[in-house]
């Protein structure tokens, strides 16, 4: 199933965009997408060790399942105010 | 009121947003930016955010403060873009019938909002270099 992806911050910065396509065999969880996102993109290993995942805009874990369509998001340390 | 903004915040929204009759204590905090930090100096933040994702969260903040405290009135407004030293990033305000609901409650959502609200900053030096601002390694900014 196609998950879409959306990355920010210095994990947009060192991929050079800010929405990714990942490919997973359903049933799957946020440990597996982490995981496929690292096979496709190793470079962002060291970011991705600080980076929570959300889920259709809420805070998930890696037990998390992912539904097709879904859009999941990679959060780095947030920094706003 | 729950807002994210490219435009300059003006303090006034913030507090009029929260007007109730029945308000007895009215608090506002605007987060700025700040030109000194240690030896370093900032010529100006720039902000991004994941938008829907930051207003979901905000809002949330904004109902669990209503829930927490007998509040009359809450405003959330972040800016996003470039907020050159001196300007406003971050307006929180709060309006209660007494003081002490306000006194809590506005450091609690500044606190809260610094640690789930998907926005991210980066520091722009006087040479124009930038840098993603990481908690571990705070900015220009409270």
């Amino acid at each position: 199933m196609k998950i879409n992806v959306i990355v920010f911050a210095a994990v947009k910065e060192v991929l050079g965009r800010e929405r990714l396509e990942i490919d997973l065999h359903a049933p799957a969880t946020v440990a597996d997408l982490r995981q496929a996102l690292l096979q496709k993109h190793p470079n962002i290993t060291d970011l991705m060790d600080h980076c929570v995942i959300s889920v259709d805009q809420e805070y998930s874990d890696d037990s998390t399942v992912l539904k097709e369509g879904c859009e999941v998001g990679v959060i780095p340390p947030v920094s706003g105010g | 009121m729950i807002k994210l903004t490219e435009q300059p915040i003006q303090a006034e929204q913030a507090i009029d947003a929260v007007a109730h009759c029945n308000a007895g204590a009215n608090l506002l905090f605007l987060g700025t930016t700040r030109q000194w930090t240690g030896d370093q100096e900032t010529r100006e933040l720039k902000y991004e955010c994941y938008q829907e994702m930051a207003l979901k969260q905000m809002q949330q903040l904004h109902d669990q403060a209503m829930e927490k405290w007998p509040l009359l009135g809450v405003c959330i407004i972040h800016r996003l873009g470039c907020v050159p030293v001196g300007e406003t990033s971050i307006a929180v305000a709060v309006s209660s019938g007494h003081r002490q609901p306000a006194f809590e409650a506005g450091p609690w959502l500044i606190d809260r909002l610094k640690q789930v609200v998907p926005v991210w900053k980066q520091e722009i030096n006087q040479q124009g270099d930038s840098t993603w601002v990481h908690p571990l390694n705070p900015g220009a900014t409270s």
